[in-house]
């Protein structure tokens, strides 16, 4: 039997903090809510644009008959029809210098992240780039367990076109042993 | 009488067509591989578990002098599992698995590791090194 094993997306302030397991969509808005709706939250072409941030994770309900979680990656496997001008998608995962972050005590932002920093990759990347106990090399061998966080922003500028962006695909992927 | 086909062989010949798949049945028995043999001339690879084995033929050649190299090998099954989750869109988010088997043991001191990869319901595979 395979782990069970799911994406949990966080929304609130820490001390109110909602989990939703297996969000329907990561889509980006001007709302802290999870499965949102583009048009009834739209992010405001500006300098430094951004949606809120969204906060997710990877929730090892059970190992099964696994005894090892690694390998932990994210990426957008697919663009669809791109990005529009001065649209773009940052994360905290990278491949090398990582360090794990915490949920802030406030919740996620809508201005300019201070941890999503990073242009998210449009291929899988070679190594793991998310990190688990605070390493890239690391591994769930228990659970229930979690995985660092993952931050995502969608960032935009004042020459962003008004309307919706272009649907793209993230995909999240890890190894079961 | 035609000989019965040993229980989980998996065979890959050049054109890629499975014969017959059991990689899902590979996992749950991981535990229970016991060896890798890998036959450079026919460019095969066998994983014997408990008595009955895998076969995967064709392909990327996996070169002899890497292979020998390798001391300290230890078989590797891994289920690769991926979920796509639409941005900006309505699409449902989508879940895949794949598993690999392949060794893993070091080279002049560096941990490296060799995968074949198994998707598409077996019709594709590929050499991979490291994961």
């Amino acid at each position: 039997m395979s782990a069970t094993v799911e994406i949990v997306e966080t929304n609130g302030p820490l001390a109110s903090a909602v989990n939703t397991a297996n969000p329907v969509n990561l889509n980006f808005g001007s709302a802290d809510v999870t499965g949102l709706v583009p048009a009834t939250y739209p992010v405001t072409a500006a300098a430094n644009g951004a949606s809120y941030e969204k906060w997710i994770r990877l929730y090892v309900a059970s190992l099964g008959t696994s005894s090892n979680i690694d390998n932990l990656k994210i990426w957008i496997s697919d663009l669809g029809g791109g990005y529009v001008v001065g649209e773009g998608i940052n994360t905290n995962a990278v491949t090398s210098g990582y360090s794990a972050v915490s949920y802030p005590s406030g919740g996620p932002i809508e201005t300019r992240s201070t941890v999503a920093i990073n242009v998210i990759p449009t291929s899988q990347p070679a190594g793991s780039n998310v990190g688990i106990a605070g390493a890239l090399a690391g591994a769930i061998t228990a659970a229930p367990a979690y995985s660092d966080w993952i931050v995502l922003q969608d960032i935009c500028t004042a020459s962003t076109p008004a309307g919706p962006a272009n649907q793209k695909t993230i995909t999240i992927q890890w190894d079961e042993q | 009488m035609q000989q019965a086909e040993p229980e989980w062989i998996v065979t890959f010949k050049d054109d890629k067509m499975a014969r017959k798949l059991e990689h899902g049945q590979l996992y749950p028995n991981r535990e229970r591989i016991e060896s890798v043999v890998v036959f450079w001339d026919t460019n095969s690879y066998y994983v014997n578990v408990t008595g009955k084995f895998f076969i995967i033929n064709g392909g990327r050649r996996v070169t002899s002098e890497r292979l020998s190299r390798l001391e300290n090998p230890m078989v590797l099954c891994v289920r690769r599992n991926q979920i796509q989750i639409p941005v900006n869109g309505s699409s449902a988010p989508k879940k895949f698995a794949l598993y690999l088997v392949g060794i893993q043991g070091v080279i002049e001191g560096k941990e490296t590791q060799l995968f074949a990869e198994i998707s598409n319901g077996g019709k594709d595979w590929e050499w991979k090194e490291g994961r």
